[in-house]
């Protein structure tokens, strides 16, 4: 246990230095731009207190709109985080079946169809795709499945949050990228020397495969592509109205208002970070331990 | 006494996906095995030993590849019935493509039993189609692996167990030792209780000289060293009573004096639980002084096999040319003493991609000159019976 | 049924290629296709932009013509016309200026920078490389889009200057390939060899280590790099923040067209998502297909 205290005290040390990394980028980007922002005074001093009032969450209020920027962020971020992290789920729901299948099975089920399919699957820009699914789903259902607030919520709250999560887990490549890694990894790990054993000794192979076949390439790959959803979800939030960071950012963007674009940065530095420490300590956890 | 285990023909092939060609592991291979003894099964590195080994139980996964034979084995009386049934089932009835391989002919039902003992791959070659060599294309993997799979699940563990090389690689190093051998144990003993589990675990423990059980259980494998992983692996390999243990390599990785001590317990389990044993090494001096039966294999071929006496003991003899080799290169005490120069047997093993025509021995064989070169370049010489019980794939041995 | 013959080699390798095959009798015919495939797009891509650049249209892009508004695809306009009239295959030709040159700038930015850091990390992991890998992994903290936002709020959004900072983005990952490369290539014994031939540091790096071994990596990063280029252009025109009406580019066309789908006019926003996709995929194809035939390293 200590170890692992030790392990996790120096990654938010080194999370907090990136941090301080990625402010000091901002805020020399942001002085750039003419113009006051956030921060009060300006050089070494302005910094600091800019540091101060983002580790404090003390966001103030956006010049451009008068809004208070907790209020704006934080909502958002839930939606954002629940968007996030049930895509995730999606995509590793529907890979690491189709995975472990096809590892199983050989090569047949890598066959022509599949891989043709998991090709155009990744390469269908996901501001098409989730707008034909509504398009499809305005056409049999009759409604729009776009989130307007209350409103379509108390209608059919399953419709509304569900299929945005399922677009964007589909999207963004994740799909073919995890069960190509997973069909991979467990071939190679069905190869190595003590699976076989367990194997000789007559117990299923995929038990005593899963740990390093599956579950730490799983762990390595969700947490790192946690990034690229919070990306991807800016485009899935604009076609579904989703009222999560990635729709704030675009409107941020298009009314030109820094200060918010930068808490949402900060926040998504936080939510990636966090990612990664979580992974690290799984794989920590998991791995095998050596005195 | 009776065979346990007769094995003919045993050919393996791989299938390299890199390069796109196939990878010869083992040509042809057989042996005999008598219940009750140690058969040692001897050859440089890379001769096909472990794949030998591995194939027996039906533990070649690494397919696309092929691997065709008789393995004639008698299984525990209390398992007959099921092994017997699973090689039954599910035999396409096909008609078999032509072949052009020396493979035997047609395509009729061989037989699958002989002596009390069954064909572990009956029907594998079904699956099989050859066409003009050096390639050659498995029909159906999956129907072949799950016919395998289908009769081997019998087999493993519970008829036949392996001990390997490097038993720190034959752990799963995620999951305490404890859990690992539990399963083992519930899986052929089912409906055992906890206590039971724990007490069966501690007495086999104790018969392959572990201490402390106790704590081993809750230990991982990495923390274990070298002496006491293969112990605990050779525990787990007799914990269900298996009829046949093979053991590839079990003190290569070790230092003398474990060596010592592993293969002390090998024999004292032989002698006190009737298990007969394949004693697989690249050490000729080793396995002379432990099997009652040797084999000796060559660049994927068995080129000598027949009892210890005959092959090792007897100095005058008759032996393959390898085999004679081996023995000379063997340092003698006195010769390391005096710090002399080993001797070695010149030339290299050959690759196992390209095709070999006649015996593969020949560019190192002495005996290999004149007339004979002719016929050993350019044909390739069978097991004949030099005496009753000794087999040579020689040309030198012909009539 | 032979399950592996589009796995398996065009040609035979000859007996004494023991040790190594050459490409060009590696390749399957699944790498085939691949590549040939992802050959086309690029050379569709290359065409359409040398048209673009020189206004070689049969029919001008920008051309507004009222009476024919919302044709379908046909034999007199290949992919129909828009709300506008305006040919929908002139203004798919006339899109790929919007991303090309600035893709090849972004490319250009990640390999070369992460080669230099590549290789500096990989011969000095302890001292530059970790200062590297701090630096890149601020880079990498923040989304990628969220960066653009602010580049975009910051800088006027010119999109050369977004597709740089997308090379920007794009340098972590590169650099760790070529790093990783590095390392395992620096412990090879050729390479001492060489040094104990005679060979001057500089010479092994660009010719052994770089030439040789890394001119694979950077090849299919930068066929991908391309394939995210063109999709993040794509995906700013849709939002509104990258190539403005009337200058048509793959993202706007779908944004515009995307209203008339309920009047059943799929084909407006249909065609330029589905060009991206055949784009995109030919280029994930390309990479793929060099990867397999460079990089073969399954083996059991």
């Amino acid at each position: 246990m200590p170890k692992a205290l030790g392990f996790v005290l120096r990654e938010l040390f080194y999370t907090l230095l990136l941090i301080l990394g990625v402010t000091a980028l901002m805020y020399m980007l942001f002085n750039l731009m003419p113009g006051t922002f956030l921060g009060k005074g300006s050089g070494l001093k302005g910094y600091v207190d800019l540091i101060k009032r983002l580790l404090t969450l003390k966001f103030g209020v956006s010049p451009v709109t008068g809004i208070d920027i907790r209020s704006l962020v934080f909502p958002a971020f839930k939606n954002t985080v629940i968007l996030t992290v049930g895509s995730l789920f999606i995509s590793v729901i529907i890979s690491v079946p189709i995975g472990i299948f096809s590892a199983f099975r050989g090569f047949k089920s890598y066959s022509w169809p599949f891989v043709v399919l998991s090709y155009i699957l990744s390469s269908i820009p996901v501001f098409y795709f989730g707008y034909f699914v509504i398009y499809i789903f305005s056409r049999h259902y009759g409604y729009l499945p776009i989130y307007r607030p209350f409103v379509e919520v108390q209608r059919n709250p399953f419709i509304t949050y569900v299929i945005p999560i399922f677009v964007l887990g589909l999207s963004n490549d994740s799909v073919s990228e995890i069960v190509r890694l997973v069909t991979n990894e467990l071939n190679r790990v069905m190869g190595t020397d003590y699976v076989v054993a367990s194997k000789a000794r007559g117990e299923n192979v995929l038990v005593g495969a899963m740990y390093e076949g599956i579950l730490i390439p799983l762990i390595s790959i969700v947490f790192s592509k946690v990034p690229y959803i919070i990306g991807g979800a800016v485009i899935v939030e604009y076609v579904f109205n989703w009222p999560g960071m990635g729709r704030l950012a675009f409107q941020s963007t298009l009314q030109r208002d820094l200060p918010v674009l930068l808490v949402i940065a900060f926040l998504s530095i936080l939510i990636v970070r966090a990612g990664m420490i979580i992974k690290d300590i799984l794989l920590y956890y998991i791995s095998p331990k050596e005195v | 006494m009776a065979n346990l285990a007769e094995l003919k023909g045993l050919k393996v092939y791989f299938y390299d996906q890199r390069d796109k060609r196939f990878i010869r592991a083992v040509e042809d291979m057989e042996f005999e095995v008598e219940e009750g003894s140690i058969m040692g099964l001897v050859g440089e590195s890379g001769c096909g030993k472990t794949i030998t080994a591995r194939s027996l139980m039906g533990l070649i996964d690494s397919y696309p590849g092929l691997i065709g034979g008789k393995f004639y084995f008698r299984p525990r009386p209390e398992d007959t019935l099921e092994l017997v049934r699973n090689i039954r089932r599910g035999v396409s009835r096909e008609k078999t493509h032509s072949r052009d391989v020396q493979y035997g002919s047609g395509s009729q039902k061989k037989p699958y039993k002989k002596d009390g003992m069954f064909d572990l791959f009956y029907g594998i070659e079904e699956f099989v189609t050859f066409k003009k060599k050096p390639f050659t294309i498995i029909k159906d993997t999956e129907k072949w692996l799950r016919r395998m799979d289908r009769i081997m699940e019998n087999i493993r563990g519970k008829n036949i167990a392996i001990v390997f090389q490097n038993p720190g690689l034959s752990l799963n190093p995620y999951i305490p030792v404890g859990l690992q051998f539990e399963k083992t144990l519930r899986r052929f003993n089912p409906g055992l209780k906890r206590e039971e589990i724990r007490s069966r675990m501690l007495e086999l423990f104790n018969s392959v000289k572990l201490y402390p059980g106790q704590k081993i259980i809750g230990m991982y494998p990495p923390s274990l060293s070298v002496g006491m992983a293969q112990r605990v692996v050779i525990a787990i390999a007799i914990s269900s009573s298996p009829k046949l243990l093979i053991a590839d390599e079990p003190t290569t990785g070790l230092d003398t004096s474990n060596r010592i001590r592993i293969i002390d317990l090998l024999l004292s389990l032989v002698n006190e639980k009737a298990l007969t044993m394949i004693f697989i090494s690249h050490n000729i001096g080793l396995v002379g002084s432990v099997a009652d039966s040797i084999t000796v294999m060559y660049a994927g071929y068995a080129v000598e096999r027949g009892s210890n006496s005959v092959v090792i003991m007897s100095k005058k003899g008759p032996n393959h040319p390898y085999t004679e080799a081996l023995l000379e290169v063997m340092p003698e005490e006195s010769e390391i003493m005096a710090g002399r120069r080993l001797k070695v047997i010149e030339g290299n093993v050959p690759g196992n991609k390209i095709e070999i025509k006649g015996c593969p021995f020949m560019p190192r064989c002495r005996y290999a000159r004149g007339k004979l070169a002719k016929l050993c370049e350019n044909e390739k010489p069978e097991l004949y019976e030099v005496e009753p019980e000794h087999f040579i794939r020689c040309f030198l041995f012909r009539e | 049924m032979k399950r592996y013959f589009f796995e398996e080699p065009l040609v035979r390798p000859r007996l004494d290629e023991q040790f190594h095959v050459p490409i060009y009798r590696r390749a399957s015919i699944r790498d085939v296709i691949s590549i040939g495939f992802g050959l086309f797009v690029v050379s569709y891509l290359l065409t359409f932009f040398t048209i673009s650049v020189t206004n070689l249209f049969i029919r001008d892009p920008m051309q507004v013509d009222m009476q024919n508004i919302f044709r379908p695809p046909s034999f007199e306009y290949i992919f129909g016309t828009d709300y506008l009239g305006r040919d929908i295959f002139s203004r798919i030709v006339k899109g790929t200026e919007a991303f090309f040159l600035p893709g090849l700038l972004s490319i250009s930015v990640s390999t070369s920078m992460g080669l230099l850091f590549g290789i500096i990390a990989g011969f000095y992991p302890r001292s530059f490389g970790r200062i590297i890998f701090y630096i890149l992994n601020i880079i990498d903290s923040v989304p990628r889009i969220i960066f653009i936002f602010i580049i975009i709020v910051i800088f006027k959004p010119s999109l050369y200057l977004i597709m740089t900072f997308v090379g920007v983005t794009s340098i972590p990952k590169v650099t760790s390939y070529i790093k990783s490369k590095v390392e395992t290539l620096k412990r090879q014994r050729y390479i001492e060899a060489c040094r104990g031939l005679g060979l001057s540091r500089a010479a092994i790096i660009f010719k052994h280590i770089v030439w040789l071994s890394c001119k694979s990596v950077l090849l299919i990063q930068a066929t991908l790099g391309m394939g995210e280029a063109i999709l993040i252009e794509t995906s700013l025109s849709y939002l509104g923040i990258g190539v403005q009406e009337p200058t048509p580019s793959w993202g706007n066309m779908v944004a515009m067209g995307k209203d008339f789908f309920f009047q059943g006019k799929f084909w407006l926003s249909t065609i330029p998502a589905v060009v991206i996709m055949v784009t995109i995929m030919g280029l994930y194809l390309l990479s793929d297909g060099l990867n397999s035939v460079y990089n073969e390293k399954v083996s059991r």
